[in-house]
């Protein structure tokens, strides 16, 4: 079974309101996946759903192969769920918290002080180990609830807005915690509004918009689907020779010049699809003997297959 | 949440480390024993006897224990819970695959192990009490049993009543305590004073009383329709049923989030239990009037005679007709959640629905099975009392009408446009209850023969006519107030029919 999440005709609706409207997808073991759209798009509520957290209106969501609504116990059994804020006990230390968690994932007793110990590390919580929660900032409590989430193992991730309130090294931290859940065999689910960030790290993604599932697949049939494709960025030494040269490559290759922009001295060149064609046309212009000062060939990362399929609300 | 180990509970370490420090421990005690030492030196003023003294020092810490257990703990839990539910650590346990019923346990006991340390302490301190000639072991025994069991009792009913709180602050259940020992607090000196129990006395845990107060000569038995049982059996059959009942809630609570956490079989069975509770000690009541007037030496004014107890019971039977008839609308009537599910579920072969009992189907079977079980049980006190059965009829028809029109009337309101409009609610409600029959009354200058007919709209009126029908105290059954409530719920049902014609049509257009 490589599918472990499976996601028929999904509904969810609030009162009249429909915030998630008959989705389905599936999740394959390992990878990564990013759960897109803009705000009110239905990625926290599905989220919430996924984890048993709310009732969906129908539809039906199997986890490791167990049907969440017949066998809640097992299919919640390897799951990880971190919501969009976090809620903490206040009143309990760190390393209890870790200590509560473990204790109910059935992390035996003698194992639990060496798991905690390395989770502190994990999260660079250690100096604060015996300090009450309610003493924590934001981003250590955030740090503080992706660990916990972690310290089980589970193989289904699912992690709302979980780099909100994190500070560019935490926030780089939990983009290694989380590659490495991957790496162990972990299926990670992630929404986050910063698509950049996202861009590094998932295997593939989903997209909602009001409640509809836009695309879903690995970035590549994705970037296919939605005819996202490759950008190539040229500055050259003397900006005159070069536009003649790239003039004249553009008409043989029959490339229209409403793809072509000026931008700070440099010309962005987009190729419509992720064939060789940009390649190709890359390689022309590096051997037509022009002087070139500056150049990059670029897939279309996930931030511009979002603003292609119309989301623009997040951008 | 381990019930089992309290360091991997977080309630427990919450505690812990919230108002449980040492120093609030230490100080506690020292309270407790402050209390006692005091208690000791004013009874010694007054009594010179030690037998006496030392049975009074008994009886303070007897209702220390009962305090601590019966007050303080549930609301201690009820925080803790409607904490739990504010904060959404909750989901977290929603989301963890630990067993539900650790959870629940967890959740219920973990905060309150301080409380229940001091009850054991208190339990062991009053074993030597057991040499005074008033007091016995077995009776020491059997009030700490009575508590432990009340305070389980308790203890879940605060759990569950937070969790389920539609409120989004935290509250506390403290009110809802004051409101329990309100009522409870009479019933203390009738347990005090008679040898005799009933369905309340159980249910708040005042019998406890008799197993020290009482001569235990008297056995600590009561009556349940026509057997005689110890009255800790008596407790266990009124307390049980309503802590499973609790727990079951609970368990709704971690696993069916956006669900009623009562499911309507539960609500059903809970009304059937609660009559048959009520119509079993009414019957054991009426059968040993003797006992319950003379042998306790208790002379009460309700009691003093057996049409008295007949009067005060039936009307005690109707007004929890009544009232837990509209609490039925309240829990049964689907939520337009649930309403939605069901009606797109209900188009789906493979969909899993529990038919009448679905969360989201109609609340209409679920009242009428209410309304057969109330008239079932009323049957004990029409055959008692001798009323003429076209004056039972017609006050069950009545009565039955009036909870009908209600549930029709919610159901009209959870599911129709104005759902999100409390204020809507609440003015309806008063316009259709009071203010109506009010204006009818004026137009007949609130001639005395016209007020029952005026005001038969109003669930108020309507409820001390049908007391009147049936204790015979007002011999005349006309047929407006019968016709009214009739005429009401049928106009409820059908706007609530018209709604649930309009979600259907929405759905399919969707």
């Amino acid at each position: 079974m490589n599918n472990v999440v499976e996601v028929s005709q999904l509904r969810i609706a609030y009162d009249e309101v429909m915030a998630v409207h008959d989705i389905s997808f599936q999740l394959e073991r390992g990878k990564i996946y990013g759960f897109v759209g803009p705000n009110g798009a239905g990625k926290t509520s599905t989220i919430k759903a996924l984890a048993g957290v709310i009732e969906a209106t129908q539809g039906s969501i199997v986890l490791n192969g167990f049907n969440l609504d017949l066998e809640r116990e097992k299919a919640l059994r390897h799951v990880g769920y971190m919501p969009d804020f976090s809620p903490v006990y206040e009143n309990l230390k760190v390393w209890e918290y870790l200590d509560v968690f473990a204790a109910a994932y059935d992390i035996v007793a003698a194992e639990r002080p060496a798991h905690v110990k390395k989770w502190l590390e994990k999260s660079d919580l250690v100096s604060k180990r015996d300090s009450l929660i309610k003493g924590l900032s934001r981003g250590m409590r955030q740090r503080l609830v992706l660990a916990k989430t972690l310290e089980s193992n589970p193989n289904i991730l699912l992690l709302d807005e979980p780099a909100s309130g994190l500070d560019p090294i935490a926030r780089k931290q939990m983009r290694d915690l989380i590659k490495e859940a991957a790496n162990n065999g972990a299926t990670v689910l992630i929404s986050s509004h910063i698509l950049s960030e996202l861009s590094e790290f998932i295997d593939s993604a989903i997209i909602l918009e009001k409640g509809d599932l836009v695309v879903a697949g690995s970035i590549d049939q994705i970037r296919t689907q939605t005819g996202g494709g490759q950008t190539i960025t040229v500055r050259f030494s003397d900006e005159n020779t070069g536009t003649d040269v790239l003039e004249k490559l553009l008409a043989s290759e029959g490339i229209p010049l409403d793809r072509v922009s000026h931008n700070k001295g440099g010309y962005v060149i987009r190729f419509g699809n992720t064939g060789d064609d940009a390649v190709r046309f890359l390689n022309k212009v590096l051997t037509s003997g022009v002087r070139i000062a500056e150049c990059s060939l670029k897939n279309d990362d996930i931030e511009d297959i979002f603003l292609k399929v119309g989301a623009k609300e997040v951008a | 949440m381990n019930p089992y180990n309290l360091k991997n509970n977080a309630m427990f370490l919450s505690c812990w480390h919230e108002r449980n420090r040492p120093v609030h421990l230490a100080c506690f005690g020292i309270l407790i024993a402050s209390i006692i030492l005091l208690s000791f030196l004013t009874i010694s003023i007054n009594e010179k006897r030690p037998d006496k003294i030392w049975e009074a020092l008994f009886y303070v810490i007897a209702a220390i224990q009962a305090l601590v257990l019966l007050l303080e703990a549930p609301i201690i839990v009820g925080y803790l819970a409607s904490r739990e539910r504010t904060s959404e650590t909750l989901d977290f346990h929603r989301n963890s695959p630990q067993p539900v019923l650790e959870k629940i346990f967890g959740l219920v006991f973990g905060g309150t192990w301080f409380e229940w340390m001091v009850f054991v302490i208190l339990f062991a301190i009053e074993l030597p009490f057991a040499f005074l000639p008033k007091l016995d072991l077995g009776g020491i025994l059997l009030f700490n049993f009575s508590l432990l069991l009340s305070g389980i009792f308790f203890q879940t009913t605060a759990a569950a009543f937070s969790l389920i709180s539609p409120q989004k602050k935290r509250g506390s259940p403290i009110v809802l305590f004051f409101l329990f020992f309100m009522f409870g607090w009479p019933l203390l000196g009738f347990a005090f004073a008679s040898t005799h129990s009933t369905f309340f006395t159980h249910l708040l845990g005042v019998t406890a009383i008799k197993y020290i107060y009482q001569d235990s000569s008297l056995n600590y038995n009561g009556w349940f329709f026509t057997f005689q049982l110890p009255l800790i059996v008596l407790q266990v059959l009124v307390q049980l049923p309503l802590t499973l009942i609790m727990i079951r809630a609970l368990k709704r609570v971690f696993s069916m989030p956006n669900s009623p956490a009562f499911a309507k079989e539960d609500v059903i069975r809970f009304c059937f239990f609660i009559f048959l509770m009520l119509t079993g000690f009414f019957v054991a009541s009426y059968i040993h009037f003797d006992q319950l007037a003379d042998r306790g030496g208790y002379r009460s004014y309700y009691y003093n005679s057996p049409e008295r107890l007949l009067e005060q019971s039936t009307t005690t039977f109707l007004f929890m007709f009544a009232v837990i008839g509209f609490i039925i609308g309240f829990l049964t009537v689907p939520s337009y959640f649930k309403r939605s599910k069901y009606v797109i579920l209900s188009g789906k072969k493979s969909a899993k629905l529990n038919g009448l009992f679905d969360d989201g189907a109609t609340s209409f079977p679920s009242i009428l099975i209410y309304l057969v079980i109330g008239a079932l049980f009323i049957v004990p006190y029409v055959v008692i009392m001798k009323t003429p059965l076209i004056h039972a009829n017609a006050a069950l028809i009545m009565l039955g009408s009036h909870i009908i029109a209600f549930a029709g009337f919610l159901e009209f309101f959870r599911l129709g446009r104005f759902r999100g409009n409390k204020i809507f609610f609440v003015t309806t409600l008063i316009v259709w209850w009071v203010f109506i029959p009010w204006l009818v009354a004026a137009v007949f200058n609130f001639k005395f023969e016209r007020l029952v007919d005026a005001g038969s709209l109003s669930p108020f009126v309507g409820f001390a006519y049908a007391v009147g029908l049936l204790t015979q105290s007002k011999g005349t059954l006309t047929m407006i107030p019968l016709i009214a409530p009739c005429a009401a719920a049928g106009a409820a049902w059908l706007l609530a029919w018209q709604e649930h014609q309009a979600i259907s049509k929405r759905i399919k257009n969707n």
